[in-house]
């Protein structure tokens, strides 16, 4: 069975078709990356999936149980994480304090004011080992909004991945950075994906096509096909809509 | 090592204010500290809410009022012995009517923070003011209500009649309160409580529902809100509807701010400060409220961290500019505060003399000088000095090195 599935997904804002009809269903363990030109509805899918907004017709189930409707913080809790496109980290707290925040509740603490955090269970710990995976160990006193662009990028990705999330949501990942962080990141990326299952959307062909297992294309609201990196290339459809008007 | 510091620092000041009563001090001194110690505990408590939790509120003052009135209430009925509970525990009861309004008007709160939060607890606070004013028979109207703490029945035996007395008990709960509120601020919903401040729309992917977190520091701050409030009906014995209103909210978030609200102990510095102040100088000038408001102005341009970031600072500033550096800036910046200040202070007392003195022709002392308001020679002098430390002020900041961002010069 599909660890996530995507049943007749419709969002309509007044008007405005944006989502209408999407069907997908991402496999266990699998890197599953979404393309799609401008204002195709990949920040509105993603934003479907993790509770941002529920959908007007159609459902998302997470281990089979249904998730749509439930608010960012259920879905969470039940396994599901997701990065944003726009760094979204705790500015004023230092780079320690922001992955803790991110690993408490998968630890068992909850809203607790009668502990102090550094007594509560093994999160200290566990906030030191994420600070050394994402490579900012060096950095870890230092305030979260005064670190470096891509240093941001990797602690977003470090808070996504804190609480142990089974499905992880990647909305464009490398969006601003250079050539040479993006291959870095790239590499970072595949790393962090092993024994998880991702979804992601990104811009940066080379990234998508190097890490991908399958892609989907979506191009108005719809998936015009889903597939491996080398039948997508393939498509004709796809090339017509998207990769040729690129190329 | 700053650890230490400011472990060593509180230490010496509990020291000396427990001491002080003992070394003779005037009974002035002491109802100055007990009026500290109340303010205190009370700015902490609101930057529960602002400085950790982000939450801006108009209206704190309402949760100490429903710890000042049910205390006086509780206070009589021990003294009638209706309520078997020694004066000492008094303060309790304050900290659960605190606790009991906020869990009540935190519901419709803190679904929002930002302005929606601060125009809720504006018109909660009005709300409060009318209400009080509408049951004179439980907000005792103008006159307000009024106790009597000599109750005869204390767990130490001590009457509480003499300031020295109940000076200690509000000392003590003021510490443990404090303590209680630091201790707060490091568990896991204080860390929380900040990451909501900062970002709550990730916090809620995170597994944490924001609305909650700000629920529960609401909570924990009308409590020690509630809590102070009792300190002040033990203190003052009497108070009417005017404790909850816009004024004393306005006045702890001046506090808190001059404070520092981004420090946990930040709100200690400005209560202290603005005590102080408040006593001190409403007895040197008239125009003190002038003052302080020119004084909170300047904090909020030229150190937006309060007085707490200035004081953490400075011995980083001192340490990178050296001793000629400091030399410098000290030249450059102490000639525009002096003139500026000086200017300003001679222009504002003139001016409250013209137009608020009994007799306008009279002398006024300025700077240990007498001078006539009538006379040209002193408008002239404070013109010419506030044009000047303008002046300067202009040339000091063209000429000044780029500026490095929040460092903000002590003005």
């Amino acid at each position: 069975m599909s660890i996530l599935s995507i049943n007749g997904l419709h969002k309509n804002f007044g008007a405005a078709k944006i989502i209408q009809g999407i069907d997908l269903n991402i496999e266990e363990g699998e890197f599953h990356a979404v393309i799609g030109p401008n204002g195709a509805g990949k920040s509105t899918l993603f934003n479907l999936i993790s509770g941002q907004f529920s959908p007007s017709a159609g459902e998302v189930t997470l281990h089979g149980q249904r998730i749509s409707g439930l608010r960012p913080y259920q879905i969470n809790r039940r396994g599901l994480s997701r990065s944003f496109q726009v760094s979204n980290i705790f500015a004023q707290m230092n780079v320690f304090e922001n992955l803790r925040c991110a690993l408490m509740w998968s630890s068992g603490v909850g809203y607790c004011f009668w502990r102090r955090a550094a007594r509560s269970g093994d999160i200290d710990a566990r906030a030191h080992a994420l600070m050394d995976e994402i490579g900012l160990t060096a950095r870890g006193t230092d305030m979260a909004g005064n670190l470096s662009y891509a240093e941001q990028r990797a602690l977003e990705v470090g808070m996504t991945i804190a609480g142990g999330a089974s499905v992880l949501l990647f909305d464009e990942p490398t969006a601003g950075m250079n050539h040479h962080e993006v291959e870095t990141f790239a590499t970072f990326l595949k790393k962090i994906a092993e024994g998880r299952t991702v979804m992601m959307v990104e811009h940066d062909m080379n990234v998508v096509f190097s890490l991908a297992d399958r892609i989907s294309v979506l191009v108005y609201g719809q998936i015009i096909a889903t597939g491996k990196p080398e039948d997508i290339r393939a498509d004709p459809a796809v090339r017509e809509a998207y990769l040729g008007a690129d190329a | 090592m700053k650890r230490t510091l400011i472990i060593l620092a509180a230490l010496v000041a509990l020291g000396a204010a427990l001491t002080l009563p003992y070394l003779g001090a005037g009974r002035f001194v002491i109802v100055l500290l007990t009026q500290l110690a109340i303010m205190v505990t009370f700015a902490m408590s609101y930057n529960v809410n602002l400085g950790q939790t982000g939450l801006l509120s108009f209206g704190h003052a309402v949760y100490l009022g429903a710890g000042v009135f049910s205390s006086l209430y509780l206070i009589t009925a021990i003294g009638a012995g209706h309520v078997a509970l020694p004066l000492e525990m008094v303060p309790l009861g304050g900290a659960f009517a605190g606790f009991t309004l906020a869990a009540i008007l935190g519901l419709v709160s803190v679904r929002r923070a930002g302005v929606i939060f601060a125009m809720i607890s504006l018109g909660l606070a009005e709300l409060a003011v009318a209400a009080a004013m509408l049951f004179p028979s439980v907000f005792g109207g103008e006159q307000g209500v009024s106790t009597d703490r000599m109750v005869d029945f204390s767990l130490t035996g001590l009457g509480y009649g003499r300031p020295q007395e109940i000076y200690m008990l509000v000392l003590v709960w003021a510490v443990i309160s404090v303590a209680a509120m630091v201790y707060l601020s490091r568990t896991p919903l204080g860390r929380l409580a900040n990451a909501v401040r900062d970002n709550p729309q990730r916090v809620e992917y995170l597994g944490y529902a924001p609305y909650w977190i700000r629920y529960i520091q609401f909570c924990i701050a009308g409590t020690f809100a509630g809590l102070a409030g009792s300190l002040f009906a033990l203190t003052y014995e009497i108070a009417n509807a005017s404790v909850l209103g816009i004024h004393m909210s306005a006045n702890v978030l001046i506090a808190t701010y001059l404070g520092g609200i981004t420090y946990v102990l930040g709100p200690v510095v400005g209560a202290l400060m603005v005590t102080l102040l408040e006593i001190n100088l409403s007895r040197l000038t008239e125009a003190w409220l002038f003052y302080y408001g020119l004084l909170f102005i300047a904090i909020i341009l030229f150190a937006p961290r309060g007085i707490t970031g200035l004081l953490v600072d400075a011995p980083g500033a001192f340490r990178r500019a050296g001793i000629s550096g400091m030399v410098t800036t000290l030249a450059r910046w102490v000639p525009v505060v002096g003139l500026i200040g000086g200017g300003t202070v001679i222009l504002v007392e003139l001016c409250y003399h013209v137009s608020n003195s009994f007799d306008p022709r009279e002398p006024l002392t300025l700077f240990w000088t007498p001078v006539s308001a009538q006379n040209w020679a002193p408008w002239i002098t404070g013109a010419v000095m506030m044009v000047a430390g303008l002046g300067l002020f202009a040339l000091n900041r063209r000429n000044a090195a780029p500026r490095r961002p929040q460092t903000g010069d002590a003005s």
